[in-house]
């Protein structure tokens, strides 16, 4: 008896560990290694979207946060002819304005660097205190340094200039140089273009002294609010004081409202699609282990029968869970956060000035999302233990009789039943027998189908705003923007030039204002007889009504106009406004505005009509020539390029969807194999059998094949529905002040999707192929049933 | 010469000193048309001869012969082939597939051979004509080994296996087995191997081979079987 306490604490210790049930645990890991890895890839690929996607755009939005932050971002910009001391002061002592600061902005022509390059020039008054230059190389320029300039940082790169270089610059009335003192980066600047897309070798920004410039008078001020002021009471405020001024906010001042727009669509992305994403992979996840858990029913009574404690049991059996959904949801979460925001961001930010990259942290969001895979994976796991181990322990080691089989509805109609074959008729019936199981497997598919319908949907949507604006709106060849100021009238053009046709169009930045809402919009004047801009239904051309004013759609729901409202036009400079009636509304998917027919415009008597743009029709090279050496012409567009660009900006967003594309592939393929896995391993013995009858290894596999085809042709087919309608929240969730995104999914999508599935299909019959051949028929039969 | 050659046939599992020799230079021959009972306690290495001789498994050495076919030196497209027209099973737990029913069992060997009887004329011989649109789980253990018959008989086979076939049913179901195995002997000339533990079958055959530790302990042949009902257990 001495001794025998301790032998059986040890003894206790020893089972308190379980160690047989821990090499168990492992043991069955190994034996069903796929399964066991299929549950970590799912788990993965579902916290891998989101986390990927969350973090995206919280390192866009830290790093231009940061960057606003860092470089003192005006929170407005007033355009004003002339602003003076006094306007300056009486702005400073608004209520909410903690600083105001005057410059004389507007871009000049560097002749020495070609004909058509040119900056948007900055002269601050004193030291910049408001969007203030970050320096990269060189110095800051001294207070009233008259002969120093910071350049842009990739706008000298790209034109080889560097520190202690000279710049001639086309001052207004006279050429000027200047030395470039330093290389600067400007919060205010993050996007900088003339046209669609940056292009820094010809165009960027330059901060000088106004010294410099000291005869031309300040035309912008820059204000910065104080902290937690209200900046639509400010705005209305400055615009009360200032009411022929032109006031730009965050939401208009063209960098930020873009950079602040493309986070935003990057943070309402990770709202539909990887949500969606993770709750397919964790419907799958938790079907696997349910039926992985029902399928150790004998073993959970063998280990009831040999004493082990229903805690113990529910312990193991819980591991069979938690293991592989927190190695797949970190692993998700981690290669998420780790890989797609770089990656992202590089696409992201390819047109974009943006100093650095800033990390951000894993957010209590996408921690979330993993743990819930891992709760929610360990919540079934119990449930399922816990449906077994209701029966008696001599229930569970009587394995389960095989479900029996029963008459499908179909056989009901024996003339339809008898014309299935020997083998439909089996896969029929089989379906019947596991309904649940089949069910889930189709939903899998169909859920695949629907992302990645939506994913190819969204770039199809993209595509079908741009292109229906070039492409369908717009209506002529060319496009040759003029300088209003030298530009002569439309029907001298038109004597002059070679084309089929020739148009003009006459723009003027004016402030739209109603109440208190107020927006700087594009004021698109017509001529009643145009054919190019062709604002109607099916790309018609709608004449615009002359009592009134036209606006687009867009732009009417955000300011929350409807027809019939009066608004206030205000031209820069001018302080007294026009008032008009919202007559008409044109769809336009981009270039938001308002509109006014030619005669409309001249009975306001605001100067006659000057086109500051023309359009032309099949224009000759001889033509095109003649446009490009004309003193007048200030750009020359042509709607391809111009198409071509645009959609080069959006690849940050061919990036997200592409990325979306390729988890929805990863969950199809992982979901396809899963279910034929799973029915495979359920289904052993009955292919074992076969096998022993003499069915030879391609009609075992045709039969197995056939349940997956039709499942994968089922779900593909009830996938179409809900993935455009997934299309057409998620493009609900992405639309931007400027652009109207409308859900357009190609019917090539849907095929191509489809082929998809059917070529994973294929893959997996592939795969599985190996295994039926892998079928030991000893083996496989002598379990007993 | 003989239907059924065993020539020195081994099968071994492992190897080296942990190899486990289930056939042990196995060596036995069986004419055509006999009722052949090879017994033996469990682990004698019955189970292993039959699955050598159903194309299920392959012989580390020796040949067998069946007909005028050398199974050992067959591939596995051929073996397959073997398993397909040559040889019926019926297993100890009848292995029917229970979406179908038992007719739809039986059909499901008539789909891969060439000759195969008419289905509903073979269950109706099994005495399950009566039963034919039934699935698995509605008809009684013997009834369900009655179907495996009729699925290997289907095949119209020139050698049937059963693995230990009344090794799940009662005395009497397993009588009736016993008696429909009998029967397709006689009948069909077919060659029938059925393997047991249990000594009181033995009786039946016209040939009973006996099996301990991997190797044969007796080949002898009984000149005069017994019928089922003559004999108990």
């Amino acid at each position: 008896m001495v001794g025998a306490a301790p032998v059986r604490a040890a003894a206790d210790r020893a089972r308190r560990r379980s160690p047989a049930l821990r090499k168990k645990l492992w043991r069955d890991m190994r034996q069903n290694a796929m399964q066991f890895v299929t549950i970590i890839l799912l788990c993965a690929l579902g916290t891998w979207v989101y986390s990927g996607l969350d973090g995206t755009w919280r390192m866009l939005d830290l790093s231009a946060e940061t960057y606003f932050r860092q470089g003192e971002l005006a929170d407005l910009w007033v355009n004003l002819e002339g602003v003076d001391r006094q306007d300056l002061a009486n702005m400073a002592n608004t209520p909410g304005v903690a600083d105001v600061q005057g410059r004389f902005s507007a871009d000049m022509d560097c002749p020495e660097l070609g004909e058509d390059v040119s900056l948007n020039v900055h002269a601050f008054d004193g030291v910049p205190r408001i969007n203030v230059p970050l320096c990269v190389e060189g110095t800051l320029l001294e207070d009233k340094d008259a002969r120093g300039i910071l350049l842009q940082e990739e706008f000298a790169q790209a034109n080889g200039l560097g520190v202690g270089d000279t710049l001639r610059l086309d001052v207004p009335g006279r050429e000027q140089t200047f030395v470039i003192r330093g290389l600067i980066n400007d919060a205010e600047h993050v996007i900088t273009s003339k046209d669609v897309t940056p292009e820094p070798a010809k165009y960027g920004y330059a901060v000088i002294c106004w010294e410099a410039v000291k005869n031309l008078p300040l035309n912008e001020a820059v204000v910065r609010l104080t902290e937690g002021a209200d900046g639509d009471q400010v705005e209305r405020a400055l615009q009360a004081l200032l009411p022929q001024s032109l006031i730009l906010t965050h939401q208009t001042h063209a960098s930020t409202q873009r950079t602040r727009g493309d986070v935003g669509i990057f943070r309402n992305l990770t709202l539909v699609f990887p949500i969606l994403a993770y709750l397919v992979a964790a419907m799958v996840v938790l079907t696997t282990l349910t039926r992985m858990i029902e399928n150790q029913r004998v073993q959970m009574g063998t280990l009831k029968a040999l004493g082990y404690r229903d805690a113990q049991i529910r312990r193991h059996y819980l591991c069979y869970a938690l293991v592989p959904s927190t190695v797949g949801a970190l692993l998700g979460t981690m290669v998420g956060r780790y890989t797609l925001p770089d990656m992202l961001y590089a696409m992201e930010t390819a047109h974009y000035f943006l100093p650095e990259k800033l990390r951000a942290p894993i957010s209590p969001a996408a921690w979330g999302m993993t743990a819930l895979m891992v709760i929610l994976s360990a919540a079934i796991c119990l449930y399922a233990y816990q449906r077994a181990a209701r029966e008696n322990t001599a229930e569970l080691l009587r394995p389960k009789p095989p479900k029996a089989g029963n008459r499908v509805l179909l056989e009901r109609w024996h003339g339809l039943w008898g014309r299935f074959s020997f083998n439909s008729k089996m896969v029929v019936r089989n379906f019947a027998r596991n309904r649940w199981r089949t069910l889930m497997a189709m939903v899998g598919v169909l859920c695949c189908n629907m992302l990645m319908i939506c994913a190819m949907g969204l770039q199809d949507s993209v595509d079908a705003c741009v292109g229906e604006y070039y492409m369908g709106i717009v209506g002529y060849d060319l496009r040759a923007d003029l300088d209003a100021s030298a530009a002569g009238t439309l029907e001298s053009y038109r004597s002059r030039l070679d084309a089929a046709k020739v148009e003009g169009i006459m723009e003027r930045s004016v402030s739209l204002r109603r109440g208190e809402t107020s927006r700087t919009v594009l004021l698109t004047v017509l001529e009643e007889e145009q054919t190019m801009l062709r604002y109607g239904a099916e790309h018609t051309v709608v004449p615009l009504t002359q009592d009134g004013l036209a606006i687009s759609r867009k732009l009417m729901e955000v300011m929350g106009l409807s027809l019939g409202d009066r608004v206030e036009l205000w031209f820069p400079g001018e302080d007294d406004p026009e008032t008009l009636t919202l007559t008409q509304v044109v769809d336009t998917t981009m270039n938001q505005g308002v509109f006014l027919p030619r005669e409309s415009w001249e009975k306001l008597r605001r100067g006659s009509f000057r086109p500051t743009a023309l359009l032309l029709l099949q224009p000759t090279e001889l033509c095109r020539w003649r446009l490009s050496q004309a003193e007048e012409v200030t750009a020359l567009k042509d709607p391809v390029e111009q198409y071509a660009q645009t959609m080069t900006l959006m690849d940050s967003m061919t990036g997200v969807f592409n990325l979306m594309y390729f988890a929805a592939l990863g969950l199809a393929f992982v979901i396809c194999y899963n279910m034929g896995l799973m029915n495979f391993t359920e289904r052993v013995r009955d292919y074992a059998t076969l096998k022993v009858l003499g069915y030879r290894q391609g009609e075992i596999c045709r039969l197995m094949m056939r349940e997956t085809w039709l499942i994968a042709l089922l779900g593909m087919a009830l996938g179409i529905y809900p993935g455009l309608l997934l299309t057409q929240a998620v493009m609900g969730t992405v639309q931007s002040e400027t652009m109207v995104y409308t859900a357009h999914v190609a019917p090539m999508s849907i095929i191509l999707s489809g082929l998809i599935t059917l070529a994973f299909s294929l893959c997996i019959e592939w795969l599985l192929t190996r295994k039926v051949r892998g079928i030991h028929m000893v083996e496989a039969l002598k379990s007993v049933e | 010469m003989s239907y059924i050659v065993f020539d020195q046939v081994c099968k071994d599992y492992g190897q080296g000193e942990q190899a486990v020799h289930a056939a042990d230079h196995v060596c036995f021959t069986i004419e055509q048309g006999e009722l052949c009972v090879v017994l033996g306690p469990s682990g004698a290495g019955k189970t292993t001869v039959l699955n050598l001789l159903g194309g299920m498994d392959s012989a580390t050495s020796g040949e067998i012969r069946v007909g005028d076919k050398v199974v050992t030196a067959m591939n596995g497209k051929e073996l397959t082939e073997y398993r397909r027209l040559d040889v019926g099973f019926v297993f100890q737990f009848y292995n029917l597939m229970p979406s179908l029913t038992a007719l739809e069992n039986v059909e499901l060997a008539q789909q891969v051979c060439p000759r195969a009887l008419n289905p509903r004329e073979v269950l109706t011989q099994v005495g399950l004509g009566e039963r034919m649109k039934n699935f698995p789980a509605q008809l009684s253990g013997g009834e369900q080994q009655r179907v495996s018959i009729a699925r290997a008989l289907c095949k119209n086979p020139a050698l049937l296996l059963c693995d230990e076939p009344t090794g799940a049913l009662d005395s009497q179901t397993g009588a009736q087995v016993l008696e429909l195995l009998s029967q397709v002997s006689r009948a069909y000339h077919t060659t029938v191997v059925i393997i047991t533990h249990n000594a009181s079958i033995a009786p039946l055959g016209d040939r009973v081979i006996r099996m301990r530790n991997g190797s044969i302990v007796e080949n002898s042949v009984n000149p005069n079987p017994a019928r089922v009902e003559d004999i108990s257990w």
